[in-house]
C-alpha cells in the first residue's frame, strides 16, 4: 500500500492537531457558546423591521441566551 | 449530524450524520412482548395523527397554503416539528447504540452540533430568507448569482431528497417489520401510504402540526425510558458515578478509536455540517418560511435550540442506563429496544412505540413535502409554467408529492434487494453536497463580490472534492489502485465536509475575483448588511 501527497497532507495535519492539548480544545468547545453569548446579548436584533415590538426582541435574546447559557453549564461541567 | 459506529451498515442522518445503527435480530424480544394494550395505544395514536393531518387538508387551497402552509405557522409549532424532523426513527435506536458504544461524545451531534448554527440562524440568516418571500433556497440563490446555481443546488437536492425517502423508507419498514413481525413490505406499503395520505392533502401545514405531536410523543416516550432506568439504577447520582470517565467525555482526542475525534466534530460538524444543516437544508428552513413573520420564524428555531439541549439527555441517556444494566449486549444498537422490553410495562411499550414511529414519520413527511417544493418551483414553475397561478401549484404540489410517494416505496423495494454498499452510497450523498452549498450560501449572503460563475465553479469543485475523497477512502478502490485509505478513521464523512468546504471556498473566491461583479441592483437586496 502506497502513499500519495494526499496522504502525506493528511498525516501533517493530524500529527500536528494531535499536539494540541486536550484542555485547550475542551476550553475552544466552551468558548463558542460564550462568545455566541456575548454577541447575543450586544447584536442589534430586528432593526430592520419596523413592525417588530422591543418586547419580541426582548424575547428572543432572551431565549437565544437561555439556550447557550445550557451549552456553557454542560461542555463546562462535562 | 455523522456519529457513525464500526458496525456493518449505518444510518445517515438529515443533517448528513451518521448514526451507527444496524438492521439484524436486535429488536426480536419487543415483538413478543406487545400486548393488545400496546397496540391499542398505538393504533389511537396512528388514527390521530392521520386525522389531524387530513382536518388540516380541508383549508388548503392555494400552493402557498400547500408549500408554506400559507404563511401562517406559528413559532411554537414550527421550533417542535424542526426539532422532530431532525430525529427519524432509526436515529434513535442509532445514537443510543452509539452512546453504549462510545459514550457522551455522540451527544455532541445536539449540542454544539446543533444549537449555535441554530442561534446563528434565527438571527442572522432565517429572518434574512424570510423577508425576502422566497420558498426555496435555490430560489434566493438565482436571485443573488443566476439560474445555474440554483438549478444545480436543486437538482443535488432533489437527487438526495428522492434517494433518502427510499433509504429513510426502508430503514423504517425494516425496524418496524422486526417489531411487529409483520413483512418488509407490508411495512414499506403502510409508512408511504399513511404519511403520504396526510402530506399529500395538508402539505406543509399538516407536516408541521403532525410533527409537533410526534415531537410530543417522542419526548415522552423515551424520557419514559430514561426514567425507568434511572429508577431501576438507583437514581441520577447513582447511575452517573457508575459510568466510567471515558463514558461520560465529550471531547475525545484526535486519534480515539472512536468516530468522534475532536478534531470532526470541531471542524466538520459544529463549523461546516451543523450550519450546513440549520441554514441551507430545504427540508428545515422551508417550515421557517412558512412562518407568520419574521420573527415567529426566529422564534422558532429559538423555541428549537431550546428543545434540541435536552435531545440528547433522552436519547443519549437511555444508551447509557443500558451499558449499566445490560453491559453484555452483543450489539450497541441492541441497547434501546433491550431497555424498553425489559423495563416498560405493557401500555408503556406502546407509548415508546408511537414515539419511534412519530419520529420516522415526521422525517418522511418533511422530505416528502420538501422535494415536492424543490420539484415545483425550481423545475416547474421557473422552466415548464412559469404562469402557473395558485390553484395549478397546488394540483402540481399534491401531485408531484403523490408521485414522491410512489417512487419511495419503489426505491425501498429495490434498495431492499441491493447490496450493502449501494444502499451506503446512497446514504452518503448528502454529506458530499453539505460544505460546497454551505460555502455557496455563506458566499451568498455574506460577500458582495462573489459571481455566479465563482458559485457555481466552487460548488461544482467542492462536489468533485468530496466524491473523490470518498472514492480514494473506499476499500475496493484503494485496493485496485495500491493505495493505502485516504482517512484513518473508519467513516470520514465530517472530513469530507471540511474539505469539500475549503475547495469550494478557495474556488468560489478565485474565480469571482476573475470574473465581472455582480451588478450592484442584484447584490443590494441579496447580501446581508
Amino acid at each position: 500500500m502506497t502513499s500519495t501527497f494526499l496522504h502525506d497532507i493528511g498525516d501533517a495535519i493530524r500529527n500536528a492537531m494531535a499536539t494540541v492539548p486536550l484542555s485547550l480544545v475542551r476550553w475552544v468547545f466552551l468558548a463558542i457558546p460564550l462568545v455566541l453569548l456575548v454577541w447575543v446579548l450586544t447584536c442589534r436584533i430586528g432593526d430592520d423591521d419596523e413592525n417588530r415590538n422591543p418586547q419580541q426582541t426582548r424575547l428572543l435574546r432572551i431565549g437565544a441566551a437561555l439556550a447557550l447559557v445550557l451549552q456553557i453549564v454542560i461542555y463546562g461541567l462535562l | 449530524m455523522i456519529s457513525p459506529t464500526p458496525t456493518a451498515n449505518r444510518s445517515v442522518h438529515h443533517s448528513g450524520r451518521s448514526r451507527g445503527f444496524d438492521y439484524d435480530r436486535r429488536t426480536r424480544s419487543m415483538s413478543t412482548t406487545l400486548t393488545p394494550l400496546d397496540f391499542v395505544l398505538l393504533g389511537l395514536y396512528l388514527a390521530g395523527t392521520l386525522g389531524v393531518g387530513l382536518w388540516i387538508g380541508r383549508s388548503i387551497r392555494t400552493g402557498e397554503d400547500f408549500f408554506l402552509g400559507g404563511r401562517r405557522l406559528p413559532w411554537w409549532a414550527i421550533g417542535m416539528s424542526l426539532v422532530a424532523t431532525d430525529i427519524g426513527g432509526p436515529d434513535i435506536i442509532g445514537v443510543g447504540g452509539a452512546a453504549y458504544d462510545h459514550g457522551m461524545a455522540v451527544a455532541n451531534f445536539e449540542w454544539i452540533g446543533c444549537v449555535p448554527a441554530m442561534i446563528i440562524g434565527a438571527l442572522v440568516f432565517i429572518p434574512f430568507f424570510w423577508r425576502m418571500g422566497v420558498a426555496t433556497i435555490p430560489e434566493y440563490l438565482e436571485k443573488r448569482f443566476d439560474v445555474r446555481v440554483r438549478t444545480a443546488l436543486s437538482i443535488c437536492w432533489q437527487i438526495f431528497m428522492a434517494c433518502n425517502l427510499g433509504v429513510m423508507l426502508l430503514a423504517s419498514a425494516r425496524m418496524m417489520s422486526e417489531l411487529f413481525g409483520w413483512g418488509e413490505t407490508t411495512c414499506i406499503l403502510a409508512t408511504a401510504v399513511l404519511v403520504g395520505a396526510y402530506t399529500i392533502v395538508g402539505g406543509l401545514a399538516a407536516v408541521v402540526y403532525t410533527d409537533m405531536i410526534q415531537c410530543t410523543v417522542m419526548i415522552a416516550g423515551c424520557l419514559g425510558v430514561l426514567v425507568l432506568g434511572l429508577v431501576e439504577l438507583g437514581g441520577p447520582t447513582a447511575f452517573w458515578e457508575q459510568l466510567e470517565p471515558a463514558q461520560k467525555a465529550l471531547v475525545l482526542p484526535v486519534d480515539t478509536d472512536t468516530p468522534f475525534p475532536w478534531t470532526g466534530i470541531l471542524f466538520g460538524l459544529a463549523l461546516i455540517l451543523s450550519p450546513a444543516y440549520w441554514i441551507g437544508n430545504q427540508a428545515i428552513v422551508q417550515r421557517s418560511l412558512g412562518a407568520k413573520s419574521a420573527f415567529q420564524a426566529q422564534a422558532a428555531y429559538v423555541w428549537g435550540a431550546l428543545l434540541k439541549s435536552l435531545i440528547p439527555v433522552i436519547i443519549v441517556g437511555p444508551g447509557l442506563v443500558a451499558v449499566l444494566l445490560y453491559p453484555e449486549l452483543d450489539q450497541a444498537d441492541h441497547a434501546f429496544p433491550q431497555l424498553v422490553a425489559g423495563l416498560l410495562p405493557a401500555g408503556l411499550r406502546g407509548i415508546f412505540l408511537a414515539a419511534f414511529l412519530a419520529a420516522l414519520m415526521s422525517s418522511v413527511d418533511s422530505y416528502l413535502n420538501s422535494a415536492s417544493t424543490l420539484v415545483a418551483y425550481d423545475i416547474y414553475k421557473r422552466f415548464v409554467a412559469p404562469e402557473a397561478d395558485a390553484v395549478a401549484m397546488l394540483h402540481v404540489g399534491r401531485t408531484v408529492t403523490a408521485i414522491l410517494v410512489a417512487w419511495s416505496i419503489a426505491c425501498a423495494m429495490v434498495m431492499a434487494r441491493l447490496d450493502e454498499g449501494i444502499y451506503t452510497i446512497f446514504q452518503t450523498l448528502m454529506s458530499f453536497f453539505q460544505g460546497p452549498a454551505l460555502a455557496v450560501l455563506l458566499a451568498g449572503t455574506l460577500w458582495k463580490r462573489a459571481t455566479g460563475t465563482g458559485a457555481l465553479v466552487g460548488f461544482l469543485g467542492g462536489l468533485v472534492t468530496t466524491v473523490s475523497q470518498f472514492l480514494l477512502n473506499n476499500d475496493t478502490v484503494c485496493t485496485w489502485l495500491g493505495l493505502r485509505p485516504l482517512f484513518q478513521i473508519d467513516e470520514p464523512f465530517l472530513y469530507y465536509s471540511i474539505w469539500g468546504f475549503l475547495v469550494a471556498g478557495g474556488l468560489l473566491v478565485t474565480v469571482s475575483l476573475l470574473t465581472r461583479r455582480e451588478p450592484d441592483e442584484k447584490t443590494s437586496l441579496t447580501v446581508l448588511r
